[in-house]
């Protein structure tokens, strides 16, 4: 090995100065230009395609959006209030009366509502009050008699 | 845009490549220790600039051009390497026999440079470059300047015990 006489901080600095003296190939500097100006030529163009897709993206999705069949809103959930869908009257000849329901009322039962229950929950516990309402007969309503109080002594205490 | 002014861009471009190309490709080599990978981080790193339109306002050239290749670098570094702790790139033979049979000292020295922990060697090795100070290194590197100095002293203290082992171990045979 040569220069094993050197001292050794000498050996360090020149092999330090040796470590980054890497050469590129020769034309480096035209190869990254010739690549930047490919790139260069390219882009107009790429530009152009991304415009024409981004376009084409947007019509679809108009048309999509005008021409596709509207979608039916899901069902609600069972523990949802149910939504009061209003009853149409209509005059019609007496016989021909009828009340008009929609679509969904005729085929699903709705589920009953916070009166609705009420009402049942009263039923079963106190069918007069419910009588009485169903009859539409007045209920009479009673003077309330309270009978005197009466206060007997305390019996006195036996002492043991 | 006229055609002048594009002309004009890019003649401005092509000087700021003529002027810095070997610059950057040394901060790429100074991390790859490849020609081929740090070429390819050259061009890699000029056309990035070039799409992005940003080295129309770069303040100082040479700075910017040096944190921008060690990113591009470093990046290459990871696709090529899997990322494990500790792991010191390159593995550069170290036994005896290579040290011994390298055609002098420096080339030597340099081997035991490549095996050097890689948060030493990196800084070091940055610093061989154009002879960056130690605030640009650590403008380069993300680092505080306090750390790079650290860094530096510790990787030149260890690459002076190895050369000290290396010519004793020479000097016995």
């Amino acid at each position: 090995m040569r220069s094993d006489k050197e001292p050794i901080e000498r050996l360090i600095e020149r092999a330090l100065s040796d470590y980054s003296n890497a050469e590129p190939r020769l034309g480096l500097e035209q190869r990254v230009l010739n690549r930047v100006r490919a790139e260069a030529r390219k882009s107009p163009l790429r530009l152009g395609m991304k415009t024409v897709a981004i376009a084409a993206v947007c019509i679809a999705a108009l048309t999509v959006a005008l021409w596709a069949p509207r979608v039916a809103h899901p069902d609600p959930p069972a523990n949802a209030l149910p939504v009061k869908t209003p009853v149409i009257e209509v005059s019609m000849p007496m016989e021909a009366k009828r009340t008009v329901v929609t679509k969904r009322q005729r085929h699903r039962p709705t589920p009953l509502t916070q009166q609705e229950n009420a009402l049942l929950i009263l039923a079963q516990h106190s069918p007069k009050v419910l009588n009485a309402l169903s009859d539409d007969k007045p209920v009479a309503i009673q003077p309330i008699e309270i009978s005197a109080l009466k206060l007997q002594p305390l019996a006195p205490e036996t002492e043991e | 845009m006229r055609q002048d002014e594009v002309a004009e861009r890019d003649a401005r471009f092509s000087a700021l490549v003529e002027r810095h190309s070997r610059f950057v490709f040394r901060i790429a080599y100074a991390l790859l220790r490849n020609t081929h990978d740090s070429e390819d981080a050259v061009q890699e790193m000029f056309l990035k600039l070039y799409r992005s339109g940003d080295w129309n306002r770069i303040e100082d050239e040479k700075s910017f051009l040096a944190r921008a290749a060690w990113r591009v670098a470093l990046t290459r570094l990871r696709k090529r390497v899997p990322q494990e702790p500790g792991l010191d790139l390159p593995s550069a033979a170290l036994n005896p026999e290579d040290l011994a049979i390298a055609a002098d000292w420096s080339e030597a020295i340099q081997r035991l440079i490549d095996c050097l922990p890689e948060d030493l060697r990196r800084p070091l090795a940055l610093s061989t470059v154009e002879e960056l100070s130690s605030r640009e290194i650590a403008r380069v590197m993300g680092l505080a300047e306090g750390t790079v100095r650290t860094r530096l002293m510790r990787a030149r203290q260890l690459l002076r015990e190895k050369v000290i082992s290396l010519k004793v171990m020479y000097e016995k045979r």
